[in-house]
């Protein structure tokens, strides 16, 4: 069962994705519909995750996914992770790979 | 417990890399003027990875020594310097001094000071011998075929089933960061698939990580427990390029692998480049995965790193346990067989379990089988050293080196072969100068050869050398007192002399051979080992030793017989035919009883006399006709009960003197069948 729920919105031609729950293998089936639609949006993306408790491998390679795709497009993606999440992706190495600490905040 | 294991393990490691260099050595002499590329890349690979574990254990002056070593080696790999005879001397020694240092650590606690004074001859020499600098031939390395790379770099691709089975790849890379520092973690973007073709729920990941970090390999290695083994590749620091290599024509499709390391710094552009352009790196895909790490700057020395195994190293003992409890398997599906009588349906099922039982018993069996190369190819060295003393140009030929023997009789028959060796170089082969003066070749040949005969494995030692005169050691024993003048004796038994404690033909005592003592003790030794050795020579043709090892806990095709109430096992390599038994044609003289073979004397041997054998007389007995190096004698048994494959299974010491029986098997019902001595039984004062 998914614990995972998401809302989309459309303004000046951003995308916003948030997320909340777990990020994690549960939550994939429920995502891949929308992964395409959110891959070939036109303009800014941002992901936001700061509501998400727990990402696993399957949820690091959505967003791995999602964000190449969108760079193949050339359409910029933005991802805000949780601040807890952040700390522990920068020792791993990860934080890089998403460009985060270049990102303004989202609303910001 | 687990340090002692790595020290255990590395030293029996060191002691094949030992070997290695040995190997890469002679055929460096002997390809001198040819290629000799890959002899030197083998000897670099041997002493490279026993820097690098010994660091790990703190063997320094192992370390410092072969450090140097290197140095030369690579000096030499460059072509700066060229082989010389004087030059392949000083690498013997210096292999030698590294053994002795490694003993000298398996032994004792501390430094080898002892060795001091040797170590700084050697290494005078090794210098002169390289004329760099210490320091340079690091770099040289570096620049050569050593990514220059201080971190681990480790490669992981995780099975596409990661996520279903519940394998979380985040875990590995936190427990990878508590090693040390990540320095950079890439994702392989060309294996993530396009969002309108992929399954979320199956993994595409594949990273590449650069660790800085102190630990071990075995500590890394720890981290990939639970993935399967071809799921990741580790290069260590300062591995060799080939390493790197290897991976990546292992993952030829991920086009975006290379600029990811380079991206890294775990190569230079410069190291890439050569990567793609030099196949020949791949080439040695295979054989320099055992390289260990260059201890280097700040980092500490690594263990060597072994990407793929294709053998394991086990505890013969372990093994040992494995097939006393097959066998103990073997003897209750007996059982269980005999009460499955009645239901056909249980019998075919244990049927099928007790093929399958003997299937593994066989396979288990093989494992302990070791093939007599290794032991040959020490002779290599041994064969060179001593002709190289005596001013002696020999030849050694080998065969059969892929012939097995069981590993406790490969472990004790060594001593005995290195005195026959030695004794064919110091009494058999002639000086060049006498040789040539004969007329022969002036370099003489010894062949070392192993095969199977009637259920016995020979060893023999052959030599195209001055042979024995049976004259004069006949006048040498009777001088020694060993037998008297008028002694009537066949030309074997004279040939036998050469055994008897304190007997030697050389009037000048050397450092090899020529004190009488030695001879006697390789035929003490063999005899322990229940084996024989038998002299074949021939006045200025050379000499044969053969050496008949019995093939202890083994497997050999059997056939069954059976005397009054027991049932006896003969090696089927011996049995030539089986003939009814005519009560009127035995005849007997002094020497016991005997028949008329188409024409040939046949002894006979009746077993139920020979062992006290109760039971009733067969009113139809049979003949087995056994053979065995040439000597035939009939064994009289009261049943013919078929072949069968016999699983050796040796006797206690209480049996050591019971002469006639070689070992036991366990039938298939259970019951104990002895297996019969053939070379004891065919021995004429035993009929």
């Amino acid at each position: 069962m998914s614990s995972v729920n998401f809302s989309v919105e459309q303004t000046d031609g951003r995308t916003l994705v948030n997320i909340e729950g777990e990020l994690t293998i549960y939550a994939m089936e429920s995502l891949s519909l929308s992964l395409q639609e959110w891959a070939q949006a036109k303009g800014p993306l941002t992901l936001g995750l700061e509501a998400v408790t727990t990402i696993d491998g399957s949820g690091l390679q959505f967003i791995l996914i999602l964000k190449t795709q969108r760079d193949k497009n050339q359409q910029p993606t933005h991802i805000h992770l949780p601040e807890s999440m952040l700390s522990k992706w920068q020792t791993l190495g990860l934080a890089e790979i998403f460009n985060t600490e270049e990102e303004p905040a989202y609303g910001t | 417990m687990e340090l002692d294991f790595a020290i255990a393990t590395f030293f029996e490691e060191s002691a094949e890399n030992l070997d290695l260099m040995e190997k890469a050595l002679l055929s460096l002499e002997s390809d001198a003027g040819n290629d000799i590329t890959d002899d030197l890349n083998a000897l670099f690979r041997a002493a490279h990875t026993i820097k690098g574990s010994s660091g790990m254990f703190g063997f320094d002056a192992v370390v410092d020594f072969t450090h140097v070593l290197e140095n030369l080696l690579q000096t030499l790999r460059e072509g700066k310097i060229s082989v010389s005879a004087e030059l392949i001397t000083v690498l013997f020694e210096s292999r030698d001094h590294i053994d002795a240092l490694l003993n000298h650590y398996q032994q004792n606690e501390g430094a080898p000071a002892h060795l001091t004074e040797q170590t700084g001859q050697l290494l005078a020499r090794l210098e002169i011998a390289c004329n760099v600098s210490e320091a340079a031939p690091v770099a040289i390395e570096a620049e050569s075929d050593h990514a220059g790379n201080p971190n681990w770099q480790i490669s992981i691709r995780f099975d596409p089933d990661s996520f279903r089975d519940g394998m979380d790849p985040l875990p590995v890379f936190h427990y990878l960061s508590s090693l040390g520092e990540i320095s950079s973690l890439e994702i392989v973007e060309s294996l993530l698939p396009e969002p309108d073709d992929c399954d979320l729920e199956s993994c595409y990941l594949g990273v590449e990580i650069s660790l800085n970090s102190h630990a071990s390999e075995q500590e890394i290695l720890n981290t990939f427990a639970h993935l399967d083994e071809t799921s990741y590749r580790i290069m260590p620091p300062m591995a060799p390029l080939s390493l790197y290599a290897d991976t990546l024509s292992e993952r030829q499709r991920e086009v975006d692998l290379l600029d990811l390391w380079v991206k890294q710094g775990a190569l230079t552009e410069q190291e890439a480049r050569r990567l793609t352009a030099s196949p020949e790196l791949t080439s040695l895909t295979g054989h320099l995965v055992a390289e260990s790490v260059v201890k280097s700057g700040s980092s500490n020395s690594k263990a060597p790193s072994k990407v793929k195994n294709s053998s394991l190293r086990v505890d013969s003992d372990k093994l040992d346990e494995l097939i006393n409890l097959i066998g103990e398997l073997v003897t209750s599906g007996a059982g269980v067989a005999l009460l499955s009588h009645g239901s056909g349906a249980m019998q075919e099922a244990v049927v099928n379990l007790n093929g399958l039982v003997e299937e593994v018993r066989d396979a288990a069996l093989k494992l302990r089988m070791v093939q007599v190369a290794g032991t040959f190819n020490r002779f290599n060295r041994l064969v060179r050293d001593t002709a190289t003393a005596m001013g002696k140009s020999i030849e050694l030929v080998m065969s059969g080196e892929e012939t097995e023997l069981d590993k406790s009789v490969i472990e004790h028959i060594n001593d005995p072969l290195t005195h026959l060796v030695r004794n064919a170089i110091d009494h058999g082969i002639e000086s060049p100068e006498e040789r040539l003066a004969k007329g022969k070749p002036e370099s003489g040949i010894l062949s070392l050869s192993a095969y199977h005969e009637a259920g016995s494995i020979v060893l023999e030692i052959k030599d195209d050398g001055k042979g024995l005169d049976p004259e004069f050691l006949r006048t040498r024993a009777v001088e020694r007192g060993l037998i008297s003048a008028d002694q009537v004796m066949s030309r074997d038994d004279i040939f036998q002399l050469i055994f008897e404690p304190g007997f030697s033909t050389k009037d000048v005592v050397t450092d090899l051979s020529g004190r009488g003592v030695g001879m006697d003790v390789v035929r003490r030794n063999i005899n322990d080992l229940r084996g024989r050795i038998e002299v074949e020579s021939e006045v200025g043709k050379g000499s044969t030793f053969r050496i008949y090892m019995p093939l202890t806990l083994a497997i050999i095709d059997g056939f069954l017989i059976g005397v009054g109430d027991e049932r006896f096992v003969l090696p089927l390599d011996s049995v030539e035919e089986c003939v009814a038994l005519d009560d009127a044609s035995v005849s007997a003289n002094k020497n016991g009883a005997y028949i008329n073979l188409r024409e040939e004397v046949l002894p006979l041997v009746d077993l139920k006399k020979t062992f006290d054998i109760r039971g009733i007389d067969s009113r139809r007995k049979s003949v087995v006709v056994i053979q065995n190096a040439g000597c035939r004698v009939g064994v009289i048994v009261d049943k013919l009960l078929g072949e069968l494959q016999t699983v050796i299974k040796p006797l206690g010491p209480v049996f050591k003197r019971l002469s006639g029986v070689t070992g036991s098997t366990i039938m298939a019902d259970g019951e104990v069948a002895l297996i019969l001595d053939i070379e004891a039984l065919t021995t004429p004062e035993n009929h």
